[in-house]
């Protein structure tokens, strides 16, 4: 893309060295009026002389910069080249109808019905004045902060994804879509080349006729036309031969590939064929885009892509078609992106050859014409220029001249003159970006909605390993780990007399019964491994369930479909590692309650004259008593209730025993909670994989509207 | 431009499209297999499915009791296509209103043939009372339309304009209608808002789909091939299997004969309303057969898996933790029998920490903490359940294998407590006292009674013999010279009472071992028993259902 500082200093050179009409056209459009004067005058200026219509601008209430007024000559170098420029048109009407067609809108829409031109000139200048003073006095300075807000807000559209099916989430991706094209194609290209040709896009409905209202304008066949539909697959843009280097190298739609016209057969959907024509006058490009509602996806989203990018879209419709639910989509949404629209309802069926219809030439268009007129006023769109075109007989693939007349005198007219085509092309950017301030907001709603959905997703990961976590606690509390093994093992240690003998242990060491003692390790052992083996099972157990907690909530909620298929499609259960983690949890827990006994232990001092003991032993004990031993059916049915806290009272003291089990309970639960903490953290990353947008991008997104704001 | 049907054979006569299949399952028996999918699937599979299948269910019940003699055709299309002509042109008559504006037609009208039955058909498809016009057959007298009799004919609303009402009462009809007649026209044949909503759902209903291309008289004869051509490319490339097609223009009479005599076919055949229902049918099992793998699925589960969830029980008992408890239980009553009263009295006379700590009663306690097997680990037991499926799992559908899955599942917590039980039915053999630790018991004490016995007799020989101290004792204690003797005797009977203890050790430990063994057996075979109960015959059960919906779905099918 060049940059516009050099484009315009390019231009400059063009419009001084232009030769040419200078002495003929300033007397035929100097008279004809000061708000508008035509094309030629600003080509013949040389440099110097450029400053002299600028006083007059700001008095006519449509001054605007000089810049802007410079590289608007862009388009235009050529006619002052040639000799006449078709001197059949009307100049004088030009600008007139121009500033009509455009400020109409905000003038009278209900009259805005083709109507003998002129009627509401006064009105309608007075409110283009209105219109137009916004925009005046956008300096470099100002262009360069514009389009650096413009791009910085094109950046930040690229940097999430909606990922989340969430409802209207297609709607949310298409918007994003559509603005970042926007954007693209149109917003960044138009606001540093203002000059260039007027770009009218004609979409519509497959079958409309498009493509022969297209071959019809240009005088010859440069759009394939017939019965197949949809017929036209690629699109065709069409200017004059003085454009067609910069449409082919141009900023426009950066997007698609160029092919120089005619078009080959084959071409692959996302190519721009340029034709060139002598027959459009300079400053004006038809693109004929494909249809919007035919079988093809890809020609929806080229027409739409197409439709934003236009100066101007011409919407094509057909009697049999203007009721369709499509087109009123597609014009709501050309309004909504602030496309300046006309519409043409083609093929109206005229009586003949169709007798028993109606018996009066017309009767049937008139109605037709007049409810698709009730329906743009019902939609509000009301205020888009209108044209009709009846069913008539094509040849060679084209309209009769005399029913295309109306809509190329027009376009036409709005080309040729560089004021009012100033007027609409800056209307339309101007839209463009007023209609930014609701619709990046929405989609900045739209990303919020989407990180709100994120949030739940993270709080039912948070949630499931909570509850998980507090069964788990419970369960090692409420004795319902002394089952199987562990009593077992537990009455094995306590009823053969192991335990006591631990109360001994620090008697000399003289054998007294090496053989038994030799035994006795062997069941603590067994205690202890039982011990951890319980908590580790119920750890995994635990793991799992939560695991499947959180999946099976997932899987319930309406966003977690995507996270399910895609990052978190391989987190079925347990992350692999967690059984080692688990034991390695669980036996350092055991180190780090023997180290407890042995540190913060002080035997009672009338005990400790008399018995000392093995911290292995008793540390069991110490877990036994903390897993709730004698708090649930197990010590009924045993009728031995809380031997192990009697056992340990005795030697600890009450005081010193409850600091032990708080410490070693709080201990247990740290570590649980960081192995659960390491396996919820599976699915934040699953989640954060899965490219949901953070809380960030709603307010970067605010951030720029309200830089470009601030920048416009 | 006149019609011609396409398929066109030569001639130009419409040619009617492949003979159904041969001898199709009869309907009534694919819906009761189609019945037992949903009920197989209530709570396997997902809501949606389930609910267009009972959605379906009840419409083909309504529709099979309701006149079969009729067919009821729809006309559908978008927008200004020319449904309202057509089906004017149809009946003769200008009964729905034609017109330019769009959209024309706002509700569904319809037309009837033969009114025997008709009513409560009508009355079922919910059609507006003021919107239903009858063609008797025998008032007609111009045009004689027995051939028509049976035909209900429905102009319906669009389906593509801005009322999007239209749109849902399409919808409706178009689920419940025998014959799907879309109507479309040069203009709008590709239309997405056709070929996306209605052709491609509708993909499976070829045989009950007839598409009408209107308006030919708008194009010239090479353009009406060519335009069929492309829409027959479309149609097929949207999976229409051999679409019909008809070419017709409703502004000459002749326009609509080809579209007419197809209609007259359908009619007399009376096959549209069982066609429809199956294709639905077909549409709806086939979402059922997509959680149906090919491949047979097990039976029950392997036999090593359900080795692993045995020895997996088994750990969470804590089996073999138990029966080593129980055989230091069995050898502590042993000693108190077989052990050598002399050595547990001088283990008694040292010091015991547990008296100093004023804890004497706790000894008693921790003796009888042998209480025997108590449930099992919760945690262990869920892990167990977690991997016995995985193999059966891999090989089904992931629906049913979830549910597999749950079914394993379902007694989860009943387990631990079954566990804990059958283990206590094994451990009578432990309890009993075998007579001859009484024996020995009686023989320890014997022997301690013939020590005493000496050492008394050696007292009063040391007494008697040495001393002097009685007069004319008898021989056994006045003979000094005896003393060595019996203490020898003495020390004989301590040391005999000692290998008694220890022999016996040695042979209670065997037998307990032996016990312990028998123990763990009769554990095993209750834990096995525990497996199959609460584990192993649920999954059968759930794996059987599965393969009872499989049959179910090749019924449904009808093929």
């Amino acid at each position: 893309m060049t940059p516009p500082a050099e484009q315009s200093a390019v231009h400059d050179e063009e419009a001084g060295t232009g030769p040419g009409r200078a002495g003929e056209t300033p007397g035929t459009s100097g008279g004809a009026s000061a708000p508008a004067p035509a094309v030629p005058a600003e080509d013949a200026a040389p440099p110097a002389e450029t400053e002299t219509p600028e006083p007059a601008k700001p008095a006519s209430g449509k001054g605007r910069s000089r810049r802007g007024r410079r590289r608007s000559t862009k388009g235009a170098p050529a006619p002052s080249k040639k000799a006449t420029p078709a001197p059949e048109e009307p100049q004088a009407e030009q600008p007139a109808e121009v500033v009509e067609v455009v400020e109409a809108p905000a003038a009278e829409p209900a009259e805005a019905a083709p109507q003998p031109k002129g009627l509401r000139g006064d009105a309608s200048r007075a409110s283009g004045g209105t219109r137009t003073a916004p925009r005046t006095g956008g300096g470099t300075a100002r262009q360069g902060e514009l389009i650096r807000a413009l791009t910085l807000l094109r950046d930040q559209l690229g940097t999430f994804d909606f990922v989340l099916d969430v409802p209207d989430v297609e709607e949310a991706r298409e918007a994003r879509t559509e603005l970042r094209n926007q954007l693209d194609d149109y917003v960044l290209p138009r606001v540093q080349a203002a000059g260039t040709p007027l770009l009218v896009v004609l979409g519509g409905s497959t079958g409309a006729g498009k493509s022969t209202l297209v071959n019809t304008l240009v005088g010859a066949r440069v759009s394939a036309t017939g019965v197949l539909r949809p017929t036209t697959s690629s699109p065709i843009l069409v200017c004059h031969p003085d454009h067609v280097a910069w449409f082919m190298e141009g900023p426009m739609l950066p997007g698609m590939g160029r092919v120089r016209g005619p078009a080959p057969d084959a071409i692959a959907g996302d190519q721009l064929v340029i034709i060139a024509s002598d027959a459009l006058p300079p400053g004006l490009a038809l693109l004929d885009s494909p249809d919007f509602d035919s079988v093809f996806e890809d020609h929806y989203e080229f027409a739409t892509k197409l439709m934003a990018a236009a100066d101007l879209w011409l919407c094509v419709t057909t009697a049999a078609r203007y009721a369709d639910a499509q087109v009123w989509q597609m014009l709501q949404r050309a309004k909504e992106n602030g496309a300046t629209i006309g519409v043409v309802l083609s093929r109206i069926p005229q009586s003949e050859g169709r007798g028993d219809r109606s018996g009066e030439t017309g009767w049937g268009g008139a109605e037709v014409a007049e409810h698709f007129g009730e329906m743009l006023d019902e939609h509000e769109v009301g205020d888009a220029r209108r044209f009709t075109v009846p069913e008539t007989r094509i040849e060679e693939s084209r309209l009769p001249e005399d029913v295309v007349a109306d809509i190329r005198a027009w376009l036409v007219g709005v080309a040729e003159d560089t004021d009012g085509r100033e007027i609409v092309v800056s209307d339309t950017l101007a839209a463009v970006l007023d209609s930014f301030r609701t619709r990046v907001p929405e989609l900045a709603r739209h990303v919020e909605a989407q990180v709100a959905q994120r949030a739940e997703l993270a709080q039912q990961v948070e949630g499931a390993y909570a509850t998980v976590l507090a069964e788990l606690d419970e369960a090692t509390r409420n004795g319902s780990l002394l089952r199987g093994e562990v009593l077992a093992r537990w009455q094995e240690f306590a009823g053969t007399g192991d335990l006591l003998r631990a109360l001994h242990v620090q008697r000399p060491r003289r054998g007294r019964s090496a053989g038994r003692r030799h035994r006795s390790p062997a069941r603590v052992r067994a205690l202890k491994s039982a011990l951890r083996d319980a908590l580790e099972s119920l750890i995994m157990s635990s793991a799992e369930h939560g695991a499947e907690e959180v999946l099976a909530r997932w899987r319930a909620h309406p966003a977690g479909g995507h996270v399910m298929s895609g990052p978190a499609a391989t987190l079925g259960g347990v992350s692999p590692e967690l059984s080692r983690r688990a034991t390695r949890a669980v036996s350092s827990w055991q180190d780090h309650v023997q180290e407890l006994i042995r540190t913060e232990g002080v035997t009672k001092r009338s005990v400790a004259k008399l018995v000392s003991f093995d911290t292995e032993a008793v540390s069991l004990v110490l877990m036994i008593g903390l897993l709730g031993y004698g708090t649930s059916e197990v010590a009924v049915e045993g009728g031995n209730s809380a031997v192990p806290q009697r056992l340990l009272k005795a030697l600890f003291g009450a005081e010193s025993l409850r600091g032990m089990g708080a410490k070693a309970r709080a201990d247990l639960r740290s570590r649980i909670g960081m192995l659960f903490d390491e396996e919820a953290i599976r699915y934040g990353q699953a989640l954060d994989a899965a490219g949901i947008p953070d809380e960030t991008v709603p307010v970067q997104l605010y951030q720029a509207t309200y830089n470009l704001e601030v920048a416009r | 431009m006149t019609t011609s049907a396409i398929p066109a054979s030569s001639l130009g006569t419409p040619v009617y499209p492949p003979p159904a299949p041969p001898e199709p399952t009869p309907l009534p028996e694919r819906l009761d297999g189609l019945d037992r999918l949903v009920q197989a699937g209530t709570g396997r599979l997902d809501q949606p499915l389930l609910d267009d299948a009972g959605a379906l269910l009840d419409r083909a019940g309504q529709r099979l009791r309701l006149s079969g003699d009729h067919t009821v055709v729809t006309l559908a299309g978008g927008t200004g296509s020319g449904k309202s002509s057509l089906f004017n042109a149809i009946c003769g008559l200008e009964l729905s209103p034609t017109g330019i504006r769009r959209p024309m037609t706002s509700q569904a009208h319809a037309c009837v043939w033969g009114l025997d039955g008709a009513g409560p058909l009508l009355d079922w498809l919910d059609v507006d009372k003021r919107h239903r016009y009858a063609r008797a057959s025998a008032l007609d007298l111009e045009r004689p339309d027995t051939s028509l009799q049976g035909l209900v004919l429905l102009d319906l609303p669009d389906h593509d304009s801005i009322q999007a009402l239209h749109r849902a009462e399409v919808d409706r009809f178009v689920t419940i209608a025998d014959l799907l007649v879309w109507v479309v026209d040069p203009q709008k044949y590709a239309d997405a808002a056709l070929h996306r909503n209605y052709i491609v759902p509708f993909a499976r209903h070829a045989g009950v789909t007839l598409i009408v291309l209107n308006q030919v008289d708008r194009l010239g004869p090479d353009e009406i091939d060519d335009c069929v051509a492309d829409l027959r490319r479309l149609l097929e490339a949207e999976g229409l299997a051999h679409p019909r097609i008809v070419t017709t223009s409703a502004v000459s009479d002749e326009g609509v004969t080809g579209f007419r005599d197809i209609l007259v076919d359908t009619v007399a055949a009376r096959r549209a309303r069982g066609e429809r229902l199956s294709a639905d049918i077909d549409k709806v099992a086939e979402r059922f057969a997509v959680h149906r793998y090919t491949a047979d699925p097990p039976t029950t589960v392997e036999d090593d898996r359900r080795q692993d969830l045995v020895q997996a029980l088994t750990d969470a008992a804590g089996a073999t933790a138990v029966a080593d408890a129980m055989e230091s239980a069995y050898e502590l009553r042993a000693a108190d029998f077989v052990g050598w009263p002399v050595t547990a009295l001088i283990t008694r006379l040292r010091s015991d920490p547990l008296r100093r700590m004023r804890l004497t009663e706790l000894r008693e306690e921790l003796r009888d903490a042998f209480t025997g097997p108590i449930g099992a680990q919760q945690g262990d037991v869920d892990n167990a359940l977690h991997t016995v499926t995985a193999g059966v799992a891999a090989e089904l559908p992931p629906p049913w294998a979830r549910s597999v899955r749950a079914a394993a599942r379902t007694h989860a917590v009943e387990i631990p407590e079954a566990l804990g039980e059958s283990l206590k039915d094994a451990l009578p053999s432990f309890n009993q006292v075998p007579r001859w630790w009484w024996l020995i018991k009686t023989w320890q004490y014997f022997l301690i009674l013939v020590a005493v016995l000496s050492v008394a007799w050696i007292g009063l020989l040391v007494a008697y013999g040495l001393l002097d101290a009685g007069q004319n004792p008898p021989d056994l204690v006045g003979e000094a010279g005896l003393i060595p003797y019996v203490a020898v005797l003495a020390v004989c009977t301590l040391g005999m009472g000692l290998l008694t203890a220890s022999a016996c050790r040695n042979l209670v430990a065997l037998s307990s071992a032996k016990h312990g063994d028998k123990m763990e057996e009769h554990m095993r075979e209750g834990i096995e028993r525990v497996a199959d109960e609460k584990v192993i015959t649920p999954i059968t059960a759930e794996l059987e259902r599965y393969a009872r919906y499989r049959e179910d779905v090749t019924k449904a099918l009808g093929d």
